[in-house]
C-alpha cells in the first residue's frame, strides 16, 4: 500500500496559462526511496512541493486530480488538496517534511531547531522535549558532533552539519514521508556520502521522495525511479529496470546523457 | 560505502565463492577417483558441479546491476570487473572439470590404473592445489598473504604444464612401441589436457585478485 497517491495531478502556477505538471499518476511506496529525476525546468521541484502543499504559501495555484495521504490510524487515504485551514496545512506539513537544497537551520540554538516542531505540536514537558531532541539528532547522525554544543547557534556549524540539523527537525515530530529537494547539491562530497547513507537509514522508518540532478545519486540510493520531461511523468519502474532496461527512448537518452 | 553497495558486493563475493569450491570439491573427488577409477566418485564430481550455468548468469546479472547502479570507480571498479571475469575462468573450469570426467571415464576402460596412476595422480594433485588456492585468495585482504598464495598457485601451475610436457613425451614413446596402445594414450592425453586447463584458469583467477589489491592492467 502506498503512503502516497498522485492521481491525474495537474498543476498551473497563478497567472500562468499552462499546466506546469500534466496528469501525473504516481505512487509514493512505504518505506521505500523513490526519486524524481529530468532535465531542468521539467517539473520535478513543482511535483515534491505540491506533495506537502508548500506552493500555497502563495495564492493562486490551480490543482487538478488528487494526492492521496494515508491516515495511517484509520488506513484510509485523505486527499491532501482538499484542505482548506491552517491547522490541517501545517498539520500536514508535519506529516510531510521537507528538506531543501540550500540548509535552512533558524537562527537559534542546536536544540532549539529541533524542538521548534515539537513545540508547535504542544510538547511542553523539558523532559520530553530532551529525549525527543537526542532521539532526532541520533536518527541523523549529528548527536555524537553536537552533543556537547546544544546551546550553541545552529549557523556555527558547517555545510553538511546543518543540513543533517534540518533532517534532524524534519524527523523530529515523527513524519510519514521526508521529501528532498536536491539535498546535497550544496554539499561537498564527504557531506554528500554522509547524508545519502543517513537518507538510505532513513527509509527503514520513513518513505522519503527525492528529486535530484545527480542520476547517480538516483541510481545509488533510490528504490524507485520517475522520470519526468516538460510538465509529464515519461516513465516511472524500478531504479535497476530505469538504469539497467528502461521502457522508453526518451529516458534511455536522458540518463545516458544524450540530453539534460 | 553505501551499504547497500556492499551488500551487493558481498553477495557476489560469497557467490563466488561457493562456484569455486564446488569446483574444487570436484576436483579433489576426481583424484581421488583416479586412485582406482572409482564411478561412484567420478559422478559424485560431476554432480558437485550442476547448475553451474544458471548459478554463474545470477553473478553476471547481479554486477551489471551494481556497474549500472553504483558507477563504482578505482578499487571498488577494478573489484566488480574482476568479479566478472573470475565468474568466466571459474564456469569455463567447471567445463574442463566435466570434460575430465567424460575423457577420464572412457580412459579408465581402456588402461591399467596403474598407468593411469603413474601419469595422472601428480598432476591432478596439483591441479587441485592451484584451483583451491586461488579460490581460498578471493577472501585475503592482506597483500602480503595474498602476493604469497599467488606464488603458490603459479608454482603448482608450473608443475602442472612441466608434467604435462613431460606425459606427454612420454606417452607418445610409449604408444610409438604400440601402435595399439595409442589411441589410448591419446584419449589419456587429451583428458589431461584439461586437467592442465584448469590450472591455467587457477592462475587466471589469482591474477586477477592480485589486480583488484595492487591495479595496474589486466592481462589475459
Amino acid at each position: 500500500m502506498p503512503v502516497m497517491n498522485i492521481k491525474k495531478f495537474s498543476f498551473t502556477y497563478p497567472g500562468v496559462s499552462d499546466p506546469s505538471l500534466k496528469n501525473i499518476t504516481l505512487p509514493i511506496k512505504k518505506n521505500k526511496i523513490t526519486a524524481l529525476i529530468g532535465p531542468s525546468g521539467c517539473g520535478k521541484s513543482t511535483l515534491l512541493r505540491s506533495m506537502n502543499r508548500i506552493h500555497d504559501l502563495y495564492p493562486g495555484n490551480k490543482y487538478e486530480g488528487k494526492i492521496d495521504l494515508l491516515d495511517f490510524e484509520s488506513g484510509k487515504y485523505k486527499n491532501i488538496l482538499d484542505i482548506k485551514k491552517e491547522n490541517e496545512f501545517i498539520k500536514l506539513r508535519q506529516q510531510v517534511g521537507m528538506i531543501f537544497q540550500k540548509p535552512t537551520p533558524f537562527p537559534m540554538s542546536i536544540f532549539d531547531n529541533v524542538a521548534y516542531g515539537l513545540k508547535i505540536d504542544g510538547i511542553k514537558n523539558k523532559s520530553e522535549l530532551s529525549d525527543r531532541v537526542e532521539a532526532a539528532l541520533k536518527g541523523s547522525a549529528l548527536w555524537s558532533e553536537v552533543s556537547d554544543r546544544l546551546g550553541k547557534s545552529a549557523m556555527g556549524l558547517s555545510g553538511g552539519q546543518q543540513q543533517r540539523l534540518c533532517i534532524a527537525r524534519a524527523v523530529a515530530v515523527k513524519p510519514e514521508v521526508l521529501l528532498f529537494d536536491e539535498p546535497t547539491s550544496a554539499l561537498d562530497p564527504i557531506s554528500t556520502a554522509a547524508i545519502e547513507e543517513l537518507i538510505v537509514e532513513l527509509r527503514n522508518d520513513i518513505s522519503i521522495a527525492i528529486v535530484t540532478h545527480n542520476m547517480q545519486q538516483a541510481s545509488r540510493i533510490s528504490d524507485y525511479t520517475a522520470f519526468m520531461y516538460l510538465g509529464d511523468l515519461v516513465e516511472y519502474d524500478k531504479t535497476e529496470n530505469i538504469f539497467l532496461n528502461p521502457k522508453e527512448k526518451r529516458t534511455e537518452d536522458y540518463i545516458t546523457g544524450r540530453f539534460g | 560505502m553505501l551499504p547497500t553497495f556492499k551488500t551487493n558486493l558481498d553477495e557476489v563475493k560469497s557467490k563466488i565463492t561457493s562456484i569455486g569450491e564446488d569446483l574444487v570439491k570436484a576436483n579433489e573427488l576426481i583424484l581421488e577417483a583416479l586412485k582406482d577409477c572409482n564411478q561412484e566418485l567420478f559422478n559424485e564430481a560431476r554432480n558437485s558441479i550442476k547448475n553451474i550455468t544458471s548459478r554463474t548468469d545470477e553473478i553476471d546479472n547481479a554486477i551489471i546491476k551494481i556497474l549500472a547502479l553504483y558507477t563504482p570507480e578505482a578499487k571498488d571498479l577494478r573489484r566488480v570487473v574482476a568479479y566478472f571475469k573470475i565468474t568466466n575462468e571459474v564456469a569455463r573450469a567447471c567445463s574442463n572439470t566435466r570434460s575430465f570426467i567424460r575423457g577420464f571415464t572412457a580412459v579408465c576402460n581402456d588402461l591399467e590404473i596403474k598407468t593411469i596412476n603413474e601419469y595422472t595422480l601428480p598432476m591432478q594433485a596439483s591441479t587441485v592445489k592451484a584451483i583451491k588456492t586461488s579460490i581460498m585468495m578471493i577472501n585475503i585482504d592482506d597483500t602480503d598473504e595474498l602476493q604469497e598464495m599467488y606464488e603458490e598457485v603459479l608454482i603448482e601451475e608450473n608443475k602442472a604444464d612441466d608434467l604435462y610436457e613431460m606425459i606427454e613425451r612420454n606417452l607418445v614413446s610409449e604408444a610409438e612401441n604400440s601402435a595399439q596402445s595409442f589411441e589410448k594414450f591419446h584419449k589419456m592425453l587429451k583428458a589431461l589436457r584439461k586437467s592442465e586447463k584448469i590450472a591455467g584458469r587457477a592462475i587466471s583467477v589469482a591474477n586477477l585478485l592480485v589486480y583488484i589489491k595492487l591495479g595496474g592492467t589486466i592481462h589475459n
